[in-house]
């Protein structure tokens, strides 16, 4: 055990993280330079596309140290958003040190301070570390600067790599050894094992991976969930060699894997403790807590046909992430669909992409809303979070409205134009911090429901990709809301309605109706697209019809292809959103929830 | 009586290469006309069964025009030995100005036995001639056209409208000079930016009418030649005076009417198939000279296909569509809805497109045959 050192990295998104790790990965020898892809350990495309972790994955690296030992060093990866904090949490909790990474043209950004403080409370040993110093535009100086009067650390401590390049890798290797503690644990007592992290293997099942903190298991052993009190007979236990690799046992701090049987990730529940059947702990390592979905949205196929498979899709990509929670769904204008819960706005980016590109999916996916409370006349509490359960506003005494405490990180220059947003967010409560010269932390009270809707996008736009932004639930406070509908050609679109506080309900509206009418194409006759609360039209917008749809010419060569046009059309037929007679293109939907500065 | 067919002979050269033409032509094949002409004589000599009485005969390119005398008289020979054409049977050559004289035009018609000619002047502009490339200039037009009113034969003139740019003012121009040659027959084609032309490699480069105005432009362009006696029968297409003037040949694709094309890519359909050639000259002449087929494929249509065409053609041209063919949901409602919206005319068993719905005859097709929501 001596010889294990367990580590994670953790940086703002985009500093560098998962290149530092394929390159600690590639010097250890675990893949040849011929294996050696960009970003090994990002294997979701969405994940290479956007340069974020989501899934965390985990490596043992082989390491012979100046001393001619050898050591394993094991690299816990880390997911690298907001949304999936409690997934970081995990890991870094299986961890007795972190490499804390700085990009040296950026310097210190708002996630490094906030996965400082997370590696802080966990008792992590942090070892700096400036990455990108090859960079023509790498600024060393103000990040020592920063690591110092930000962060508080030692600036002397501070280690200079490039990931690219690969410069300093050997030393920085050389420091894990060094200055992270050895794994702790006693081998000899009762197992506890924290799953910090849980797949789906489609031959094997759920994997769990885990840190062992106390006892030792192996295959054959009866594996205890303590959360549940399930119990599953352990067919393997193995190490990453970046694939799986089985191992006799694993032991207090190692960190590997643990196959038993289960057939979903929801029960290997991250953050769970597992022990053995026959010996058990007296307690798990912490108490486990449910993750809980924040943001909820309905999703649809886009051809109301593809709603078993859509189905189907769901609950074998549900097997790989516990956090998403569904429930069927119906709506007259997309059919049967379900609605889900997602931990934020990117957890359903993701779901959304990974049901499309893996799954082959094709999704319509409406407004995304948070839960709202609505108190009643005779009394009760509602919770809704979903439009179609909108009680009927007589009985509605009063409504409340869930809010975060937003941390917005920026360079000073853009407060003005972060102020402007954040108040027409409904922001309250603001706080101004100074971390640093030319840096600044923005603190407001906002409304979840404001943050949903395309608030980090427009954050990015105004601060021209140098805003950084964070959140923590805070309480639910007093609203006024209303359910905004939209209708086309006299129909309402059921799966475009959305609750919104009323003093925005025009503003939305007349966004939905624009963006409508230049997403829907021109049809054979003119189209009123509206905004309404209740019975109330507060937006309108026309879709004029098309004048003129017809070729010049159809002779002799031309008539199968007209025909043909016509057959496509009748197939696709089936697969259209129709509202009042009007074909709806997917994009359409979409459309309404961005902003026109997108 | 058995119904009767037309012959269509696809003539694939040009002198050069229009712009906007995507049509199966060739540039530069003078040299591949002779050994192309006797293919298309044995594909006339081993026509296909179940064709008898041709009554409309259509010579169509690329630009038949260029043939020599004695070329064209090769293929006309031919099609009166081994075809049945009914003596009154029309027949249309089209030709381009500049590529015709007074000689040639005596030809066509007093030798060859054209009865209906259709001139490519394409624009009595100037400038419009030139950004279509084409390589005549306007007086080349009216001296085509004096050529053949000397021969005394009915001609039709074919111009290309809604141009980038192209003011209203502009088309009229064209169109009075149009009408005062007196024709018995005018086409008005907009101008399609079709894949595979030179226009369309273009892309962005080249502006684009907008719709409204090409929209606007086509409802003049009816209006006015409506008001000088012709009758708007088809999208692009007027006869002077009544239907008499009118192609007898076109109308067979409108009608699902059985017609022979032979030579390059032609199409052919029999009543039950449709059926069409390789593209190319060169291709074509290849696979005649190896005693292979020259069909490049082929369909049999279903009832379900047959209807989709009557209802994609039928708005297109004075004839409309049968109600029965018409399986809209609601469609009394949608009927009454395009009548009041004046692109439509319902009769007791027909249903016809105004001039106005010949603009959105495709819209039209959609949502009447029920393919389609509104």
């Amino acid at each position: 055990m001596t010889n294990v050192r367990n580590f994670s990295i953790i940086a703002h998104i985009d500093h560098g993280k998962s290149t530092l790790a394929d390159r600690l990965i590639q010097h250890c020898g675990l893949v040849s330079d011929r294996e050696f892809r960009d970003q090994l350990l990002d294997n979701l495309d969405i994940e290479r596309e956007r340069g974020i972790t989501i899934k965390s994955q985990t490596a043992r690296l082989p390491f012979t140290a100046a001393d001619g030992v050898q050591y394993a060093l094991n690299l816990i990866d880390t997911p690298g958003h907001v949304d999936f904090s409690y997934e970081v949490s995990r890991a870094l909790k299986s961890c007795e040190g972190v490499l804390l990474l700085v990009d040296a043209a950026q310097g210190v950004q708002a996630q490094t301070v906030a996965n400082m403080f997370l590696a802080m409370e966990h008792n992590l040993e942090i070892i700096p570390v400036i990455n990108k110093i090859d960079l023509p535009s790498a600024d060393i100086e103000m990040c020592l600067e920063q690591i110092d009067k930000e962060l508080g650390l030692f600036p002397e401590d501070t280690l200079m790599v490039s990931a690219k390049t690969g410069q300093g890798i050997p030393e920085l290797l050389q420091a894990v050894v060094e200055r992270i503690p050895p794994a702790k644990g006693s081998p000899d007592v009762p197992l506890q094992a924290l799953i910090f992290d849980a797949f789906y293997d489609s031959f094997r099942g759920a994997v769990a991976s885990v840190r062992v903190f106390n006892g030792s298991v192996k295959a054959g052993d009866t594996a205890k969930m303590m959360s549940t009190g399930a119990v599953h007979r352990i067919e393997e236990v193995g190490i990453y060699n970046v694939n799986r690799t089985p191992a006799k046992q694993l032991v207090a701090g190692d960190v590997g894997y643990i196959i038993a049987g289960v057939k979903t990730v929801a029960d290997t529940r991250i953050g769970d403790t597992i022990t053995v059947d026959d010996n058990p702990a007296a307690e798990p390592l912490e108490e486990f807590r449910e993750s809980k979905p924040v943001v909820f949205s309905s999703l649809y196929p886009v051809s109301t046909d593809d709603y078993v498979e859509l189905a189907d899709a769901l609950e074998r990509y549900k097997l790989n992430d516990a956090a998403l929670v569904y429930t069927k769904d119906t709506s007259a204008a997309l059919g049967q669909g379900f609605r889900a819960g997602f931990l934020g706005l990117l957890h359903l980016e993701i779901v959304q992409e990974r049901l499309e590109r893996e799954y082959n999916q094709s999704l319509i996916l409406t407004a995304p809303s948070v839960e709202y409370h609505f108190f009643l006349e005779d009394g009760s509490m509602v919770v809704v979070d979903n439009p179609a359960h909108y009680p009927d506003p007589v009985i509605i005494r009063r409504g409340e409205e869930p809010y975060i405490r937003a941390s917005i990180m920026i360079p000073d220059r853009y407060m003005g134009a972060v102020m402007k947003l954040c108040l027409d967010r409904r922001g309250v409560n603001s706080e101004l911090g100074y971390p640093a010269p030319g840096r600044l932390e923005m603190r407001f009270d906002m409304p979840l429901g404001e943050v949903i809707f395309d608030f980090y996008d427009r954050l990015k736009s105004v601060t021209q990709g140098y805003g950084s932004f964070d959140y923590e639930m805070l309480d639910y406070r007093p609203a006024d809301l209303v359910k905004l509908d939209i209708l086309v050609n006299g129909e309402v679109v059921d799966a475009l309605s959305m609750i919104v506080f009323r003093d925005n309900a025009r503003a939305r509206a007349v966004q939905a109706c624009e963006r409508l009418r230049e997403e829907i194409p021109r049809q054979m006759f003119k189209v009123p697209i509206q905004g309404a609360i209740g019975g109330k039209i507060i937006a309108r917008e026309t879709i004029q019809p098309f004048r003129k749809d017809v070729t010049a010419k159809c002779y002799g060569g031309d008539i199968s292809r007209k025909r043909k046009l016509l057959e496509k059309q009748k197939e696709g037929k089936r697969k259209m959103k129709i509202v009042g007679d009007v074909e709806i293109p997917q994009k359409a939907f979409i459309a309404v929830l961005k902003t026109k500065d997108d | 009586m058995p119904e009767s067919s037309g012959l269509y002979v696809h003539i694939p050269f040009c002198r050069t290469k229009c712009p906007y033409c995507s049509f199966d032509s060739t540039p530069d094949g003078e040299a591949l006309i002779d050994d192309y002409i006797e293919a298309v004589c044995d594909e006339i000599a081993a026509r296909p069964k179940g064709f008898a009485g041709f009554d409309t005969v259509y010579f169509g390119g690329g630009t038949p025009g260029m043939l020599t005398d004695d070329q064209m008289m090769r293929l006309v020979d031919a099609i009166r030995g081994e075809l049945a054409v009914e003596p009154d049977a029309e027949w249309t050559v089209e030709v381009n100005p500049g590529d015709i004289g007074a000689e040639k035009a005596r030809f066509l018609v007093k030798k060859a036995g054209f009865n209906r000619v259709s001139i490519g002047v394409q624009s009595f502009e100037q400038n419009e001639l030139e950004f279509l490339g084409r390589r005549h200039d306007v007086q080349d037009a009216l001296d085509a056209v004096e050529d053949f009113r000397m021969v005394g034969v009915p001609f039709g003139l074919d111009l290309i409208q809604g141009l980038p740019g192209q003011s209203v003012e502009a088309r009229m121009r064209s169109l009075q000079k149009a009408v005062a040659q007196k024709p018995a027959h005018i086409s008005v084609y907009e101008l399609t930016i079709d894949e595979g032309s030179e226009f369309f490699k273009m892309g962005d480069k080249l502006p684009r009418a907008t719709q409204d105005a090409v929209a606007d432009g086509f409802v003049a362009t009816s209006r006015y030649l409506r008001s000088r006696g012709f009758i708007h029968y088809e999208v692009s297409n007027y006869s002077a005076g009544d239907l008499s003037n009118a192609s007898r040949h076109n109308r067979r694709y409108w009608e699902s009417r059985p017609w022979l094309g032979v030579g390059a890519s032609a199409h052919s359909f029999d009543g039950a198939s449709r059926w069409w050639n390789v593209r190319g000259a060169a291709a074509y002449i290849q696979a005649a000279q190896a005693g292979n087929t020259t069909v490049a494929g082929r369909e049999t249509l279903t009832p379900e296909q047959k209807r989709l065409e009557r209802v994609a053609l039928g708005f297109r041209w004075m004839g409309g569509v049968a109600r029965e063919d018409l399986l809209a949901d609601g469609l009394d409602g949608l009927l009454q809805r395009l009548a009041r919206e004046k692109l439509i005319i319902v009769r007791e068993d027909r249903v016809h497109s105004t001039p106005e719905g010949f603009l959105v005859a495709d819209g039209l097709a959609r949502v009447l045959s029920g393919s389609m929501p509104v």
